[in-house]
């Protein structure tokens, strides 16, 4: 857990990625002899050669994380900001969050409830925009905010991870999970596929990363792996249940952006009923994934998503379960070894 | 051709689940060889020297997509393509297992109370979810039963009443040897984002796509007199609009081929966004695209009215220019 | 367009020239021979691909880098959507601007050019109520003063239809016309091909007159293809701050030039851009470009992409027949990549390994 922990606290808002790669280039590093590539656009890959004649079967999983950016300044020193990604403005009110790869310290704050006692009661109990929001950082004009965050400077939240025991705690499990995932999976398992390891960039500002990477090294497979919403809480009903957090990792059927071939689907069913892991699927077809853009490279590839329901996402922090984590692990090998050994044919 | 659409109309293929049009496209095609990928896509090649030409028509109708049973056997679902609630409250809708069922909603629910598809459900009649469970598989699509007739000079269907399909099937059955390297492909999910046709796209690399769909006809009794689109006065060529890279010579080219050998063609712009062709046109360099478009009279998401001397003059005409060369 | 000119004006002359030759996307043909014309005059060798003009100084056959800089040559234009029994002409709105159309002078590039204005019901005849709504696409007719007989001759469905052109000099050396969007990167180019004809750089420079970029960017997804640049420079407009309008990401229209930034932007070509424009004494704006179109996307995602940078003049009233801009920054701007190409090797070693 302790790389997902380095993995969970570093700043990796989308185009800011650096430290994630860091992370995840040391730890692969640390664990095996193999050089590392980065493109264009700044994603991470690492490939395993196998046999010639077995599948290459790509593990995906995206660096960034929902944040913010700078986009001005007012007169009075505070920055304004927009949201990085798909971001609740309800989220924002009285957070902490930390500007720039020198992580200084800000503030979202808002107005105070006494004076918001004294608004017209229509004004009151409303949701302000993001447009609304500034964070301060305790400067005292406009100038002195422009020197220490200028625009564009990328903002995470100030979220420590915490080990809860058999749930954590902590920021950005969409998709540093997923990273961590991949770089047990990727240097743990002894197979005769060639296997690829993508960590890409800037999934949340509209999968931009991942045409490059299919195109790159045009894989057999994709197999994309992601921490996914969960919507086990009170007032849910229950059809509208997304995923559930300790339900065991979640087979997505279909997104917004893709339909996974039903036959590699029953086959990871079949897999997870043979490791007796307990699966579920994602109920609602609501997101999306890289998979929504890798599926239309190199004449059509095949993907499939493999999940854990994480609470809370795209917000300052949120909560998994470490039972799911080390199961979407053991899957995701257990699948790749049954494709190796000839069980299922992709 | 009427025999073709009448094989066709009656199939349902909701989007992602294609195969049983596939199988009947395939046999139609035959003795021509159909590949298919697997997503479902079905690509059928008359083979020549010169200009790669995709000829790219649709197969995919909007759906709804199981995605919960409720303990009671009730089945909750999301929509597979641009839809809204009133397009489907009501409707009988199909399973690939074959039952059908209709889309409901709570007794006492206002119309005004109904805010998403998450207050809908389908009921199919049985008791329990291990009932449900034996017809229904998460993650099926269902299809909409609306009755079809296809006959002479009157077609009534679904959709696009699977006519593109039709034409494109005759086409290739009878343009032979041509001067051009033709490509015939049946796209899969397409009313979700024109997702087959951009993987064969990627995967054909053609110089010039040309896109076989249906244009909604505006001859209805208020609008017939502006001298707007009508069904049962010939294919339809989208000159151009919703910012797509279009082949001009080809577009002309239509034109001559239709005003010489005495084809009525009927030229309209279009006006709103086209993510299917957005998408294939995207495709590596960008590939230039022609559009011809059978007309139809559409109602509501699902009803639609077209008529088959227009399919007949839509395979006449594109066979014609099929067998020019072209770019 | 008699009045004096001062030092600008070759560039504002040839921007003249560029404005009044009709190019909406598709028809790019006129202005690409225009720009390889001028370009030839200077030396260059210039060809194109059948959707794009070029011009290059260096050579491809050498294996120095490739660096492309791509302005698009297309403006907006609007289509005939029909041709009533009357003689009118219904269009589609497209790319054009349905806000600004009555009561406009407008050019149908039919068989030839027909000149034709949209009119708008007098006042007189409104009904209460009716000077508030902005009317449908449908209901804005272009009149050609031509029978239908003699329309359909030589006009027919799909054609285009573009602002009449008009190109005036305002105060302060501030120009405004139908079509700075993007003729004045087009002109910018040309200038800077110009000032570097005959310098030795180490690099391959390679001018691209791009078509399509108003509906899709086609052009330079083509352009990256055939040049398969190392790195790849798209000059273009963006909004300015202007009366009734003042966002965050645009600027004052005099004295900042827009570079871009952002996740998806090369940090070091952005970095080097605002480098030697701050050494030139020259204001920036910090443009943040995240998921937004335009020919920077395709030079980032055709195949494999290649590190990208964009630089932008700020314009007024974008996408009208009244665009204005600031001949000003038509020269900081060409006077910025001048200085950039000039020191390409040392601003970006990393690149161009």
């Amino acid at each position: 857990m302790e790389l997902l922990r380095k993995l969970s606290d570093v700043f990796g808002p989308p185009g800011a990625e650096s430290e994630v790669r860091d992370v995840l280039i040391e730890y692969i590093t640390s664990k095996m002899d193999i050089p590392h590539e980065i493109d264009n656009l700044g994603s991470l890959y690492f490939v395993k050669k196998g046999k010639v004649d077995k599948p290459v079967i790509m593990l995906d999983g995206h660096m960034d994380e929902v944040g913010l950016f700078v986009v001005g300044h007012t007169s009075d020193g505070y920055l304004q900001f927009r949201g990085a990604g798909g971001l609740d403005p309800r989220v924002l009110p009285g957070k902490s969050v930390l500007i720039g790869k020198e992580r200084i310290p800000g503030i979202i704050g808002t107005t105070p409830p006494h004076c918001e006692l004294r608004k017209p009661i229509t004004q009151r109990d409303k949701t302000t925009p993001i447009e609304g929001h500034a964070i301060d950082i305790g400067a005292n004009s406009k100038d002195e905010a422009i020197s220490i965050a200028p625009k564009n400077t990328r903002i995470m939240f100030n979220t420590q991870f915490e080990d809860w025991g058999e749930t954590l705690k902590g920021k950005s499990f969409d998709d540093r999970l997923g990273c961590w995932a991949i770089a047990r999976v990727f240097t743990e398992l002894e197979t005769d596929c060639t296997l690829v390891a993508s960590f890409t960039m800037g999934e949340e500002i509209g999968m931009v990363g991942a045409r490059l990477a299919a195109r790159r090294f045009k894989p057999d497979l994709v197999i994309e792996l992601e921490g996914t919403a969960a919507g086990d809480m009170p007032d849910v009903a229950n059809h509208m249940v997304c995923t559930k957090m300790g339900g065991g990792p979640v087979l997505t059927f279909e997104d917004r952006s893709t339909i996974i071939p039903r036959y590699i689907r029953k086959a990871l069913e079949e897999t997870a009923d043979i490791e007796g892991i307990q699966y579920q699927y994602k109920g609602t077809v609501t997101g999306g994934t890289n998979a929504g853009i890798m599926q239309y490279e190199n004449g059509g590839t095949k993907c499939v998503v493999i999940a854990a329901g994480c609470r809370y996402i795209h917000a300052p922090v949120s909560l998994m379960s470490k039972s799911d984590a080390n199961n979407i692990v053991k899957l995701t090998k257990a699948f790749i070894k049954r494709i190796d050994d000839g069980d299922v044919v992709i | 051709m009427i025999d073709t659409i009448n094989k066709l109309i009656h199939i349902h293929s909701p989007s992602g689940s294609e195969n049983l049009l596939g199988e009947v496209v395939t046999e139609s095609l035959a003795p021509k060889i159909c590949e298919m990928d697997f997503m479902g896509n079905l690509t059928c090649r008359v083979e020549g020297e010169g200009t790669k030409v995709l000829i790219v028509s649709s197969m995919d109708e909007p759906s709804l997509v199981a995605t919960y049973i409720e303990s009671d056997g009730f089945i909750r679902f999301y929509p597979s393509g641009n839809l809204r609630i009133s397009d489907v409250l009501g409707r009988q809708v199909v399973f690939p297992s074959g039952i059908s069922g209709y889309v409901g909603v709570e007794n006492n629910m206002d119309i005004k109370e109904i805010t998403g598809f998450d207050k809908l459900f389908i009921d199919i009649g049985t008791k329990n979810k291990k009932q449900s469970a034996e017809y229904v598989d998460i993650g099926d699509h269902t299809s909409f039963n609306i009755p079809t007739r296809a006959e002479d000079n009157s077609i009534l269907g679904r959709d696009d009443l699977k006519l593109p399909i039709a034409v494109s099937i005759a086409t290739a059955n009878e343009v032979g040897q041509t001067q051009n390297n033709l490509v015939f492909a049946y796209a899969v999910q397409d009313k979700i984002g024109g997702r087959g046709a951009a993987v064969i796209t990627n995967k054909e690399k053609p110089d010039l796509i040309i896109n076989l769909c249906v244009a909604t006809a505006t001859d209805t009794p208020v609008h017939k007199q502006k001298g707007s689109i009508s069904i049962g006065a010939g294919p339809v060529l989208i000159a151009d609009g919703s910012d797509i890279m279009r082949h001009y010579p080809t577009n002309n080219l239509i034109k001559e081929i239709a005003s010489s050998s005495n084809i009525p063609l009927q030229v309209t712009v279009s006006n709103g966004l086209n993510v299917t062709e957005q998408r294939m046109n995207n495709i590596h360099a960008g590939i230039p695209l022609v559009t011809l478009a059978i007309p139809v009279r559409k109602y509501g998401k699902f009803g639609a009215i077209g008529d088959t001397r227009d399919a007949v003059d839509t395979s006449k005409l594109l066979t014609k220019i099929l067998r020019k060369k072209l770019m | 367009m008699n009045q004096k000119r001062n030092r600008f004006s070759p560039l504002i002359d040839n921007l003249e020239k560029l404005i009044f030759i009709n190019s909406p996307s598709g028809y790019e043909s006129e202005i690409q021979e225009f720009f390889k014309e001028v370009l030839s005059g200077s030396n260059l060798k210039t060809w194109s691909d059948g959707r794009n003009a070029y011009g290059i100084i260096g050579n491809l056959k050498n294996d120095k880098p490739r660096i492309l800089i791509s302005a698009h040559c297309d403006e907006i234009c609007m289509h005939v959507k029909s041709i009533t029994e009357e003689g009118f002409i219904t269009i589609t709105e497209n790319t054009g601007f349905k806000k600004v159309l009555p009561g406009l002078e407008v050019v149908v590039k039919g068989k030839k050019d027909i000149p034709a204005v949209i009119g708008s019901k007098p006042p007189h005849l409104l009904c209460a109520g009716e000077t508030a709504k902005l009317n449908p696409i449908d209901g804005l007719l272009v009149d050609t003063g031509l029978s239908r007989a003699e329309i359909i001759e030589s006009i027919s469905v799909g054609d285009p239809v573009l602002y009449r052109k008009q190109f005036l000099e305002l105060k302060n050396n501030r120009f405004a016309g139908t079509g700075i969007d993007n003729k004045v990167s087009v002109e910018i180019l040309i200038e800077l091909a110009k000032k570097l004809a005959n310098v030795n750089l180490p690099v391959n420079v390679i001018f691209a007159c791009t078509s399509f970029e108003e509906i899709g960017s086609m052009g330079a997804s083509l352009a990256f293809e055939n040049i398969k640049p190392d790195i790849a420079l798209s000059i273009d407009t963006f909004s300015a701050n202007q009366f009734g309008n003042k966002t965050l990401n645009n600027s004052e229209i005099i004295n900042n030039l827009h570079i871009g930034n952002g996740a998806l932007m090369n940090q070091e070509i952005s970095d080097a851009l605002f480098e030697t424009a701050k050494n030139l004494k020259i204001k920036t704006n910090n443009m943040i470009f995240e998921g937004l179109g335009g020919e920077i996307k395709k030079y980032i995602f055709t195949d494999l992409g290649c590190p990208s940078g964009i630089l932008s003049l700020p314009i007024r009233n974008l996408h009208q027949p009244v665009e204005m801009f600031d001949a000003n920054m038509a020269y900081d701007c060409i006077s910025v990549l001048d200085e950039f190409l000039r020191g390409v090797p040392e601003n970006l070693k990393g690149l161009m390994a």
